[in-house]
């Protein structure tokens, strides 16, 4: 694939994600003609519809997008900075952390005296997640540590979520398992975008000052310090980064698993393959991934609503696969 | 197995009372509903056990009274050693032990769950009989419908209210709660949106619809879950800013408790 300009690109990307917005403002339970809505959100006196609109369908659409967006940024400079194409939130078990993080928080009944406990629980649990990995298969690591590692963290981080969740004396709180471990952003509301929004986006910045720094480190440890990259800083903005940006969507949605995984490898060709350019791309991509399959998850009727993390590991999975096999022919 | 056992469950059967139709001297109870039942209606010496649900004033009415009796937690190995001649069983719950029990010749009543008003007034008549405590049966009734003919008339039209169960789930036609609403003056907003008897209740369709007021069946546990933050949630609450709490003991069982819902409700109106 030819590479493409930056602003073809990330316009394309932004566009494609308004008009997915748009109609994803559109669905919900009850058929609201899209006149009707048009002119209840202009109308100047206060209506049901535009209740409707931003009471429950905006911090949906609005949690989709920015989840996506924190878990495709957050892949994609994983992926850069330990120069592993694995290295994705979910597969690495930093996904899983930061819910075993937030499930701490929340049925401590911590959150019920702060309300921005859970964020900060999912941040602790994902920034301990990336310390850990960093330690046990850190940018000199092979790929096959890396997954071993990332395999023991997503069992220990799994077990103690379900363990954390069965001592609650709350009876409900056993069924809420699912909810951790396989995401969802139904019923959320406007008070949990704005607990986790602004975490989101204190990550995101984090992660794109770095651009120059991971196409430095393309090159090599040594002549990314030549040219004059602070290593030390670099290494702490991607960890808070990426902790503030997956550790606050987990505490909001659960484990949306491989988004992080299939958009950078989807635009990387794109990009010419440089790191730094993949950043702002794939943060655009996994808003778009994310509502698209939020929107399907809605629109099959299947009577229960399915977990969106449910589909995107019906994507994401079969795309590892096709990593695995590609792999073994180049070992080959 | 079968052979060199064989004798066993007739050995175990001679732990119970060979005549089932005279009145039960000590009864067991598998089940939250039949809990109360029981012990609403008997002194405590004739009661072999109840679940230990009954104690847990967050679903059992009875809690209070349940502290002074024995508790087993569903299973047959419990139920046995007890000696009762009577086990009130549920149609859903415990299912193994109940099994077992059977087979061991232990003397079997199935409690139901009741559907509406008349469905309880059956019930609590029916187990009385079962105990031998008709009479007792009969003032449970006389005093319910004391309390039931007390209420406030209702007033047409009928306000809506919607009922937010945890997990947002709701009630439709067919269920206690629907006919529980109704006597106590209401229009249930599940029947308007014609939702089936226990289905989730669409928050598009409560922001849309506007009832009267939101009832909320809760349950106050020491720690939070996710299926309880709808129910606290500032959004409904703008939404539907009237609310009655009606505790989840109060509506879901047989027995005298169920006045308790219908008063809260009907004084809600006013």
């Amino acid at each position: 694939m030819r590479e493409w300009s930056n602003a073809r690109l990330l316009g394309t990307l932004g566009v494609l994600t308004a008009i997915a917005a748009i109609f994803s403002l559109g669905i919900g339970t009850l058929k609201i003609p899209p006149g009707d809505i048009w002119q209840a959100a202009w109308s100047s006196e206060p209506n049901v519809i535009r209740t409707v609109l931003i009471e429950l369908r905006l911090p949906r659409t609005a949690l989709a997008l920015m989840v996506g967006a924190s878990l495709g940024l957050a892949g994609a400079a994983m992926q850069g900075f330990l120069r592993n194409p694995l290295a994705e939130p979910g597969v690495v078990g930093i996904s899983g952390m930061a819910a075993l993080g937030a499930v701490v928080a929340f049925y401590t009944g911590l959150a019920s005296a702060w309300s921005f406990a859970v964020p900060i629980g999912g941040i602790v649990g994902a920034g301990i997640g990336v310390a850990l990995l960093q330690a046990l298969a850190g940018r000199s690591g092979s790929t096959l540590t890396l997954i071993l590692a990332g395999i023991a963290l997503n069992a220990f981080a799994g077990a103690l979520t379900s363990l954390a969740l069965n001592l609650s004396p709350n009876p409900y709180a056993v069924y809420e398992i699912l909810f951790w471990l396989m995401g969802s952003i139904a019923d959320r509301t406007l008070e949990h975008l704005a607990f986790a929004a602004p975490l989101m986006v204190l990550g995101w910045l984090l992660l794109l000052g770095q651009g120059r720094a991971l196409d430095a480190l393309s090159l090599g440890e040594d002549a990314a310090r030549s040219l004059g990259i602070d290593l030390r800083r670099t290494t702490w903005s991607l960890v808070l980064g990426a902790a503030l940006a997956v550790g606050a969507s987990v505490a909001t949605t659960g484990v949306i698993g491989f988004v992080g995984l299939v958009v950078p490898h989807l635009l990387r060709p794109l990009v010419g393959h440089r790191p730094g350019r993949l950043l702002g791309a794939s943060a655009l991509g996994g808003a778009l991934l994310v509502v698209l399959a939020d929107m399907t998850v809605r629109s099959l009727a299947l009577g229960v609503e399915l977990k969106i993390g449910v589909l995107t590991a019906l994507i994401g999975a079969p795309f590892f696969l096709a990593l695995v096999l590609r792999g073994r022919r180049a070992f080959a | 197995m079968n052979i060199r056992f064989g004798w066993l469950p007739a050995l175990v059967a001679g732990l119970w009372a060979v005549d089932g139709s005279a009145k039960p001297l000590r009864v067991a109870s598998l089940n939250l509903c039949a809990d109360q039942l029981v012990l609403e209606m008997l002194e405590p010496v004739r009661i072999a056990s109840v679940t230990w649900l009954a104690r847990d004033a967050t679903q059992s009415a009875m809690a209070e009274a349940a502290k002074g009796v024995t508790i087993n937690y569903g299973r047959a190995e419990e139920i046995v050693p007890q000696q009762a001649d009577l086990v009130l069983v549920g149609q859903f719950t415990a299912p193994a032990a109940t099994a077992m029990l059977r087979r061991l010749g232990a003397r079997i009543e199935m409690v139901e769950q009741p559907r509406d008003l008349a469905g309880v007034r059956r019930e609590i008549l029916r187990v009385g009989a079962i105990l031998g405590e008709a009479e007792r049966a009969e003032a449970i009734i006389a005093a319910l419908d004391r309390r039931l003919g007390a209420l406030p008339p209702p007033i047409e039209p009928r306000p809506v209210a919607a009922l937010l169960r945890p997990n947002g789930v709701t009630a439709g036609p067919g269920s206690l709660v629907d006919d529980v609403l109704r006597v106590a003056g209401y229009e249930n907003f599940a029947a308007r949106l014609g939702l089936d008897r226990t289905d989730r209740l669409p928050l598009e369709a409560l922001i849309m619809g506007r009832p009267d007021i939101l009832v909320v069946d809760y349950r106050d546990f020491a720690l939070p879950s996710l299926a309880q933050l709808q129910q606290r949630s500032p959004m409904v609450a703008r939404a539907v800013p009237k609310r009655v709490v009606v505790p989840s003991w109060a509506w879901t069982c047989s027995g005298s408790a169920i006045a308790e819902a219908v008063e809260r409700l009907a004084q809600a109106r006013i």
